[in-house]
């Protein structure tokens, strides 16, 4: 607009030192314009205000919207599946405003159960908890439809989101998002992984690798171990070790089979005989070791005891049991697993040995061993608890909680299902004593895990000092809150 | 009371409040409520020993709370007001009790005495007193601004943004002592223009001449048309008797509330209504003011709601400001009629700014407007390809491109000239508010 460019500059420079003329005006303004700029009554600056004020108006009078072909925007495809009711929105909108990710998630579960979706106007909302909460990401996006993919695509913050090739994100994605889809598929096809894995190692720097590496974990077995191998020449110290870890990890590995024929001649099974002869009872006996291959000792074992208990060939023993398959035992023996155990309860020189197993029984997440442990061993081990079957889990970890509450607790955080009320009111009798702690958040991030019965007992719990029990009694409060909402998203979803 | 727990939060003043009212709004922390046809109450227990005592009177939303805050409504009438929305059922107190009782009939005896007030005899020599001293104020007022203007004309735009807040607060308090308070705020937005950005010296030169428009329509008062009198002496400050106003005939219609803005300065809250007509296609803005530390019962309007109302206009060329006379709300929703596309809203504007220059936002219904990106900005297209421009930093952008998903929706935008900010939408025949 040339006569209004004509104002803004003969303003900005100012009358004193340009004077107002009609320069760009339109024919029809211009007439107007004349009449003030001809008016002698005014001094410049009038007359400038005067033609100012009718280009402002002939401006904003005649504004047109921009007429432009071609300006289009995708549309939409239409959702395969129903839209969630008004009830269930609302409800979703009470989880948002709560901010707890454990009752979003629970939301979510529900939604994507029923096989619906989250109404446009939620999406956004959705999308940018996904962008805070990375493990919602996937359950997210299925609940924000056909609409959640198409809305990604405009907002650079949510693009990641939008891929949904696993191959895409894989080649192009954040480490996040790689780890994130190198794991599920090396949880649905192993040998798929590894192979997605191996051709871009080369290109991969030691920390990222340290952190794909981390997903041979799942699923490991002897298709690894070549490869594997190959890791322990890897630049990076760190690698090589993590390498080193895994072959420890597979039972078939030539690793795990040097380790065995070392350790496995050491403990014999004796038969004890009476004075006639007769075999009465077994006992272990240790034999000292006979050349033990130096790489051995490469793969980490120590040479030299640390602990006055153990002798240094007694020492080598305790470490290399913790990388031996349990079931090895059972062969080596030809005894059950509560056989062995009793065998090695029975004198000082080899209970000490027990700890290994519990170790070896982690490393190789052995149930069976888990449980045999726990309901023969005379030392109970928190550690087995997560390895048991649900009802074990839940018995021990409610009677050992009050002797182990932060171990336990971090155990019981991981779990997928409900916790019953008998250790939910253990988890809460420590909890409400230390506010601090286990604050509103702690509850929060918990709240899939809390049974809706604790709200019933929740006024029974007391802290020491005043101050500590009102702030328990704003946390109980909010835990009450979460639980009426869990509820509310069952009731809501199943009516 | 039909309000929906998206239109309670819609009253709230500030996120703050709103974030304290959803926490509120946990029967947990009532020790009683109650409602019956006239109010809604409850007693919620903070951290003193006595709890507050929270009271909403249905008739028109007017709140009342016993807690020290000065928000309105606080986070308490809220909090309560939530609780309703999600579960009426929980209420089952239908008896006032006496500080309840008290209070509506305080509000209805302050209602009989307002009209006993409308109904004494006027000292009218002793206003037009007043009066006349009051313009010879304002006509001195305005010549100092008038020579304040054309000094900035004379000495050039381009040294302003090195002015000191003084150069702009000196003047407008100028404005204030000669009681013209409408020009010390346009002053003040002089003031308050964005000096460090690409194309201020434009959005200055409109605001500078609007002013200057108001200085010429006063001092050619005489020669204007009556509404247009009215309305120069309403940008001025001159401010109109409610109560006189309230007796006016007034247009009765269907009103939807289609959104509320909010703006402070200093300690003055100024929440502007939008309304429409339903049948009138009349735009209205009803605005509400209040003052920090000033405990005042409000009348509480709910964007996205419908009332059956009396709206009296403040007397314009081009009227758009209102005030409610009489008011109930409508639960049921409607379908309402808009404008075809953007030649329309144009063309309508072109109507209003050649009775009024001065003129500024304006609200419309558009049909069929969908968002597109283009130019690395976000538009409004209609079905005839025409695009104008959403407000920039308008932050809602991300819930309107939802609900569109890419098909045209109708649309309440509030804007004049080349931009505009979307208020709302219907979506599935229903109003998201944004």
């Amino acid at each position: 607009m040339p006569f209004w460019n004509n104002i803004v500059n003969t303003a900005l420079l100012g009358t004193d030192k340009k004077t107002p003329d009609v320069t760009g005006f339109p024919d029809d303004l211009s007439i107007a314009a004349n009449t003030a700029l001809a008016n002698t009554a005014l001094d410049r600056e009038e007359q400038f205000l005067h033609i100012g004020a009718m280009a402002f108006n002939y401006r904003q009078s005649g504004v047109t919207p921009l007429q432009k072909a071609g300006v289009n925007i995708t549309l939409c495809p239409e959702e395969v599946l129903p839209y969630c009711s008004l009830k269930e929105m609302q409800v979703l909108n009470r989880v948002l405003d709560i901010e707890s990710s454990s009752l979003l998630a629970y939301w979510l579960k529900y939604c994507s159960a029923k096989q619906k979706v989250a109404a446009p106007d939620f999406v956004p909302v959705l999308l940018d908890k996904a962008i805070q909460h990375k493990p919602l990401r996937e359950m997210i996006m299925a609940c924000c439809g056909n609409r959640g993919n198409w809305l990604s695509g405009f907002n650079p913050d949510w693009q990641l989101s939008a891929i949904t090739s696993p191959e895409e994100l894989w080649q192009t994605g954040t480490l996040a998002q790689r780890y994130q889809v190198l794991l599920q598929l090396r949880t649905s096809d192993p040998a798929l992984a590894l192979t997605w894995l191996q051709q871009t190692w080369d290109q991969e720097n030691a920390a990222t690798k340290q952190e794909l590496l981390q997903v041979i974990t799942v699923n490991s077995s002897m298709a690894d171990e070549a490869w594997l191998q190959t890791l322990l020449n890897e630049k990076s110290k760190l690698v090589r070790a993590q390498a080193l870890d895994l072959l420890k990890c597979i039972p078939g590995s030539a690793l795990i089979q040097q380790h065995w024929q070392t350790v496995s001649p050491a403990i014999q099974i004796k038969k004890i005989k009476n004075s006639l002869g007769i075999p009465i009872k077994k006992a272990l006996h240790f034999e000292a070791l006979q050349d033990i291959p130096e790489d051995v000792f490469k793969s980490g074992i120590e040479k030299l005891s640390n602990d006055k208990t153990f002798t240094d060939d007694e020492f080598i023993v305790y470490q290399l049991i913790q990388y031996i398959p349990l079931q090895k035992w059972e062969q080596h023996f030809n005894l059950s697993p509560e056989e062995i155990i009793d065998l090695f309860q029975q004198t000082t020189v080899f209970k000490k040995y027990l700890p290994a197993f519990v170790k070896a029984i982690l490393r190789f997440k052995d149930k069976e061993w888990a449980l045999s442990f726990v309901q023969h061993c005379d030392t109970f081990y928190i550690d087995l608890i997560p390895l048991l079957p649900l009802q074990q889990q839940e018995f021990y970890s409610t009677k050992y909680f009050n002797q182990y509450p932060d171990s336990i607790l971090n155990q019981v955080a991981e779990r997928k299902e409900e916790w019953s009320m008998e250790l939910a009111q253990a988890i809460f009798k420590h909890t409400s004593k230390n506010p601090y702690q286990y604050n509103r958040h702690f509850y929060g991030e918990l709240i899939h895990l809390i049974p809706a019965g604790i709200s019933d007992v929740l006024d029974t719990y007391t802290t020491e000092d005043e101050y500590s029990q009102r702030m328990w009694t704003g946390i109980a409060v909010h835990v009450l809150k979460l639980v009426s909402l869990k509820k509310e998203i069952q009731k809501i979803f199943n009516a | 009371m039909n309000l929906s727990e998206e239109q309670v939060l819609a009253l709230a003043p500030d996120e703050a409040s709103r974030k304290s009212g959803k926490d509120l709004a946990n029967p947990a922390k009532w020790v009683s409520k109650g409602v019956d046809e006239k109010a809604l109450w409850g007693e919620c227990q903070g951290s003193g020993s006595k709890p507050y005592q929270t009271q909403v009177d249905l008739s028109d939303i007017a709140f009342k709370c016993s807690c020290p805050s000065r928000k309105f409504p606080c986070k308490h009438g809220l909090g309560l007001m939530l609780q309703y929305a999600r579960n009426k059922a929980a209420f089952t107190n239908n008896s006032q009790p006496d500080w309840v009782s008290s209070w509506i009939s305080k509000r209805i005896e302050k209602e009989e005495k307002k009209v006993e007030k409308q109904d004494k005899p006027v000292d009218e020599a002793a206003q037009a007193k007043r009066q006349q001293a009051r313009q010879l104020k304002v006509s001195e007022g305005i010549e100092d601004l008038l020579l304040w203007i054309k000094d900035i004309v004379r000495n050039g735009l381009y040294n302003l943004p090195e002015k000191d807040a003084n150069y702009w607060e000196n003047m407008a308090r100028r404005m204030v002592d000669a009681q013209a308070t409408g020009l010390a705020s346009m002053v003040r937005m002089l003031g308050q223009t964005p000096f460090y950005t690409d194309g201020w010296q434009s959005g200055f030169l409109d605001q500078l001449l609007r002013l200057f428009l108001v200085v010429q329509g006063y001092r050619n008062n005489d020669i204007l048309p009556e509404a247009l009198q009215q309305d120069i002496r309403a940008a001025i400050g001159f401010t109109q008797n409610q109560e006189a106003l309230k007796s006016q005939p007034g247009i009765t219609d269907t009103w939807l509330i289609l959104g509320k803005q909010i703006e402070t300065q200093d300690n003055l809250t100024i929440e502007r209504y939008w309304l429409y007509g339903n049948t009138t296609h009349q735009p209205a803005l009803v605005l509400q003011f209040y003052v920090k530390n000033q405990v005042n019962q409000i009348q509480a309007l709910t964007p996205g709601m419908l009332m059956q109302a009396e709206l009296v206009f403040y007397p314009s060329v081009s009227p758009l400001r209102a005030i409610i006379k009489t008011q109930q709300s409508v639960p049921s929703q409607l379908t309402i009629k808009g404008m075809t596309g953007w030649q329309q809203v144009v063309a309508s504007l072109t109507t209003q700014y050649e009775k009024l220059p001065i003129h500024t936002m304006q609200l419309f219904i558009v049909e069929n407007l969908k968002p597109v990106w283009y130019q690395q900005q976000w538009w409004l297209q209609d079905n005839d390809q025409q695009l104008m421009q959403i407000k920039p930093g308008f932050k809602n952008i991300w819930k309107l491109l939802a609900l569109s998903g890419g098909a045209p929706l109708h649309m309440a935008v509030v804007g004049q000239e080349t931009l505009y900010e979307p208020l709302g939408a219907w979506h599935n025949h229903e109003y998201k508010l944004l």
